[in-house]
């Protein structure tokens, strides 16, 4: 029902001649792809509100707009950590915004991918818990605490609401947004999202003190045991826009053989290879503070390490710090911010096992 | 690439260095390294013994790389370069391990774990020398003219030293006439010359000078580019008045009604909004103060909707109907002017703290001035004629209290520094002032009289013996007023005793600061400073008159407070300094700049944001950063800030330093 709306909303806008194409998702076999589309009649073809994100939607416009603006008016559908990412992303000139539209959607979250390869589930059972106020126990962990589950004022261009209201409603977030609507010929609706909200932020802040990694160096190396250093989180980033990663640039980390040998002397022994903690360290100071919450780093882990659990929380340590609110406004993002007046104190970093 | 045959030559620096570190033992560890060729000490590597054997090693060894032990790069590396060049090596294979400042010096009383360190640090050294690449100086133009940035003392005499060797040059004041503090003087120590006559001549040399472009009443508004090739926006702030016409004829001072505080005299007499600022100014040209004349005020609030226009009514404009040369007219002339320069000379000298800021010391009464102002109050051009005479009443003050080291060596209430000058222009001003007031009683507590220059020191006796000025240890801690006298609380350190002396007036010698707006300009020229605004020499002792920024010279007062004479010996400096600049065809450049790798560089723009030197670009096309190499001065902040290894500075690579941190982080 909320894919048809959605549907008949993009046939619309095309028919009104307000877009010339969409991006959305769209079922595949086992999961769930994003699409591009320039035609009316291909619209069908999507669903608009999946209930599986194999991929960061503001990842795809990135590859999209990020040489040259969309020559055509695009219509793209995001979930609400999406929007979040794509601001981040047009922060650091890596998406051109111009003449794209955003429509997001109070979002009832979404499954793993391999869980929905294994067991199939549809959008609508997600929805129907969302609207008795239910967050569904098979989505996952970052989505069960997201700090922003629904549209932002500011992020995005055209909300569509679902929570509270019988018939969903659209709104607009934006003076584009509104514009688009009055073309539309579509009046703007208001629905309570605050419920909704509340309970994933009561989630959240149960999980921010009882899943942060304990124990230190020792605690930060059995929580990466397992990791195989295929950096498939970092390619399942979207934050990490970086053409080629510093750790894979192997000149950086070529050594002699002394060098390891005299290391394990003294040491008593290392662990190889050497740059497999180091590169998730690496990472947490390059994207921390831009951690939009998307979780895709623990759905992108071969090994199931809840890497959501380092990133989501250092992240959310690191931007406390700062004072940043990544991709939900125009706030410079640290890295890219030089303050002559330096961060004095800190005090960030917890007691050693405690 | 990799070099195979390095040369590593560790210098004693005399007892410097091999006082603490041991060198021969040095030399032993790192002679060991497959990749060293030769490791030598010699007692003085900078000596031209020292540079032959570095020359003749490079020649007998085959030498592919140098690492040279010794003191800071910025002391020697061009030394040692130059020498590895003369003897065919490229000079960017030549690399300086510092062990003096960061080993032998802060180690003094280790000389174990220090020999250790140099060692390590040396190793890094060489690690780091191992992936420099071979390059050649870049080459830029160079435009033969020259800015200076302040019109006092230092600033008159750098711009005639330049422009007499036939440079054009561009003076920029931001008062209505140039001279400076200097030009308020009551008389200058100690030779009691009177600044007005020894300046007026050199004032009008500027004037004059038809290689000198003048701009006074104007401030720097931007500056870009790089050595040789600066741009620079001047703004011309409003003066309302036609300059062209105006003859400086004073007429028009006469009938103005309105008043302010004369920035002239330090606010020890009135000017009137429109005013020149001095008998003798330079030019000798009216401005009229916006925020005090009655009928801008008047046309500012129209403006701004608060009043009604009137039609047929002048208001004022008495000055309009006396200017015979028609030059008033009201117009806001503000202007932005461009000029190109080569060189750039700052000295835009200093002032001194407010006497409000020591209300311990009275400073809020009208009778508790500032020495700068009391100069005026001195000065036979100044309100009094030169016979001192009390704010408050106008009365001859009978006894003065002079009051040393006001904020200055008291970190806790001024500045941790001494200012320097204080102790002799007190000297002076006693002096002066038993001169002008031979029955009145001159007071001066101090903590040391520091009087080291040539006729100080015979100056402050005469002070004694001629003028009978007593001088009393001991630091002032309360001054009051009791009646309209003010009331001195001092301790006598050589006595003991507890002074309490009521006086008609007290000078406080205040501390030295920077001029103000100082950190705005040095931050539009790039140019670092210290927390007081003196702004930062390269070297205090080997480069005292050049900035960082290559092409940006300082003098005077600027770099720290200083007399008359070491001013003018500097500006004159400075002018030299540029002048050498200026005088060769081409300027080299060092070619240690960050590049772009675009295969790998994503755009992102964090390098744009931090570069200092705005050297750096997206290009549109490739939505890759491209960096302007006469701009980029190869500090590095972008190649921190990257990501990835996309943007890094040559000869600074990241492997190059992870190296160097491996090997200096290694427990041996």
């Amino acid at each position: 029902m909320y894919n048809d709306k959605l549907r008949d909303f993009i046939k619309s806008a095309f028919e009104k001649k307000l877009i010339e194409a969409v991006m959305a998702p769209a079922p595949t076999k086992d999961s769930y792809t994003y699409a591009l589309i320039t035609r009316k009649e291909d619209v069908d073809k999507l669903t608009p509100i999946a209930p599986v994100m194999q991929w960061n939607g503001a990842d795809m416009l990135r590859r999209i707009t990020r040489l040259k603006k969309s020559g055509r008016k695009l219509l793209a559908i995001l979930r609400p950590c999406e929007t979040r990412t794509f601001k981040e992303l047009v922060k650091f000139n890596q998406i051109n915004p111009d003449n794209i539209t955003i429509l997001s959607y109070d979002c009832p979250g979404t499954v793993h991918a391999r869980e929905f390869k294994n067991e199939k589930i549809s959008e609508e059972e997600l929805i129907e818990k969302m609207k008795k106020n239910e967050i569904s126990e098979k989505v996952r962990d970052s989505c069960n605490v997201c700090e922003y589950p629904t549209p932002i004022k500011g992020v995005g261009d055209i909300g569509f609401g679902i929570i509270g209201v019988e018939e969903p409603v659209f709104f607009s977030l934006s003076d584009n947004g509104k514009e688009f609507l009055k073309n539309m010929g579509i009046e703007e609706g208001e629905r309570d999202d605050t419920k909704w909200i509340e309970i994933h932020r009561n989630n959240r802040e149960k999980w921010l003190k009882e899943e942060r990694i304990k124990g230190g160096t020792k605690g930060i190396e059995d929580f990466l045991s397992s990791c195989l250093n295929c950096h498939n989180c970092k390619d399942a980033c979207p934050i990490c826009f970086c053409k080629e990663c510093f750790f894979e640039d192997h000149s950086v980390f070529d050594y002699e053989s002394d060098k390891y040998f005299r290391w394990a002397d003294e040491k008593s022994g290392i662990r190889l290879p050497t740059d497999k903690t180091l590169f998730h360290l690496g990472r947490l100071i390059h994207m921390g503070t831009s951690c939009i919450g998307c979780g895709l780093c623990q759905q992108a882990c071969p090994m199931d390490i809840p890497l959501y659990r380092l990133f989501g929380i250092v992240g959310n340590d690191l931007q406390k710090l700062f004072d940043y609110k990544p991709g939900v406004n125009d706030d410079i993002p640290p890295v890219m911010d030089f303050r002559e007046e330096e961060l004095q104190d800190f005090e960030g970093l917890p007691e050693e096992g405690d | 690439m990799v070099m195979k045959r390095i040369g590593v030559f560790i210098c004693h620096c005399g007892r410097n260095i091999a006082g603490t570190v041991d060198v021969k033992k040095v030399a032993e560890e790192i002679g060991k390294r497959e990749d060293v060729a030769i490791a030598t000490t010699y007692v003085f590597m900078c000596s031209e013994p020292g540079q032959k054997l570095i020359e003749d090693s490079i020649k007998k060894y085959d030498l592919d790389g140098v690492v040279v032990a010794n003191c800071s790069p910025t002391l020697h590396e061009r030394t040692m370069r130059n020498a590895a060049a003369r003897a065919g090596l490229n000079p960017y294979r030549v690399e300086i391990a510092n062990i003096r400042e960061q080993c032998s010096w802060p180690h003094e009383n280790e000389p174990e774990k220090a020999t250790d360190k140099a060692i390590r640090i040396i190793n890094a050294t060489i690690e780091k020398l191992k992936a420099n690449a071979s390059l050649e100086p870049i080459e830029v133009p160079v435009i033969r003219r020259a800015l200076v940035i302040g019109g006092g003392v230092a600033g008159i005499q750098a711009a005639l030293d330049l422009a007499d060797s036939g440079i054009e040059t561009i003076l920029v004041e931001r008062e209505p006439s140039i001279g400076g503090n200097m030009f308020r003087l009551s008389e200058t120590f100690p030779t009691l010359d009177c600044p007005q006559c020894i300046l007026t001549p050199k004032m009008n040399d500027v004037a004059n000078h038809p290689n000198i472009k003048l701009y006074t009443y104007s401030e720097i508004e931007d500056v870009s580019g790089y050595m040789g090739n600066f741009k620079v926006k001047i703004k011309k702030k409003a003066t309302y008045v036609d300059w062209d016409k105006c003859t400086g004829c004073g007429e028009c001072m006469k009938v103005c009604p309105a008043y302010a505080l004369s920035e002239y005299d330090f606010g020890m007499a009135k000017r009137k909004a429109i005013y020149i600022q001095n008998e003798q100014a330079v030019p000798l040209k009216a401005v009229i103060d916006e925020n005090k004349c009655i009928k801008l005020q008047f046309d500012k609030k129209v403006r701004e909707g608060k009043i009604k226009p009137k039609k047929h009514v002048r208001i004022c404009e008495k000055c309009v109907d006396v200017c015979d040369a028609q030059a008033i007219h009201f117009k806001n002339n503000e202007e932005i002017i461009e000029e190109e320069v080569g060189a750039i000379i700052v000295a835009t000298g200093f002032e001194v703290m407010p006497a409000e800021k020591f209300p311990e010391l009275g400073g809020h009464y009208p009778d508790v001035v500032t020495a700068l102002q009391f100069e005026r109050l001195l000065a036979p051009s100044g309100p009094t004629n030169g016979i001192p005479r009390r704010p408050s009443d106008g009365k001859i003050p009978k006894r003065i209290a002079f009051i040393h080291c006001v904020g200055s060596r008291d970190p806790e209430h001024g500045v941790p520094y001494c200012s320097r000058i204080c102790c002799m222009y007190l000297i002076k001003q006693a002096t002066l002032y038993r001169h002008a007031v031979p029955d009145g009683e001159a007071y001066a507590f101090y903590i040391d009289i520091r009087s080291n220059g040539k006729g100080y020191e015979e100056f402050y006796e005469r002070s004694k013996e001629e003028y009978g000025v007593v001088y009393i240890r001991g630091k002032v801690g309360k001054v009051y007023k009791v009646g309209d006298k003010y009331r001195v609380q001092a301790v006598d350190t050589l006595t003991g005793r507890v002074i309490e002396m009521d006086v008609d007036m007290v000078v406080l010698a205040t501390a030295a600061v920077a001029s103000k707006g100082i950190k705005e300009l040095a931050k539009k020229l790039r140019i670092p400073y210290d927390e007081w605004g003196w702004l930062k020499e390269v070297h205090l002792k080997l480069r005292p008159l050049e900035t960082p920024v290559a092409g940006i010279f300082i003098a005077g007062t600027a770099q720290f407070i200083k007399d008359i004479t070491d001013t003018v010996s500097e500006a004159s400096g400075a002018a030299a300094k540029a002048m050498a600049m200026l005088s060769k065809p081409k300027l080299e450049k060092e070619p240690l700049l960050a590049k772009v790798d675009p295969e790998i560089c994503a755009g992102c723009g964090r390098c744009k944001e931090v570069c200092p030197y705005g050297a750096i670009d997206i290009d549109p096309r490739r939505h890759v950063a491209v960096v302007n190499e006469a701009l980029c001065e190869g500090c590095g902040a972008c190649s921190a800030n990257c990501p990835t290894t996309a943007i890094q500075v040559v000869n600074f690579k990241k492997p190059q330093i992870i190296n160097m941190v491996d090997v200096l982080a290694e427990v041996f």
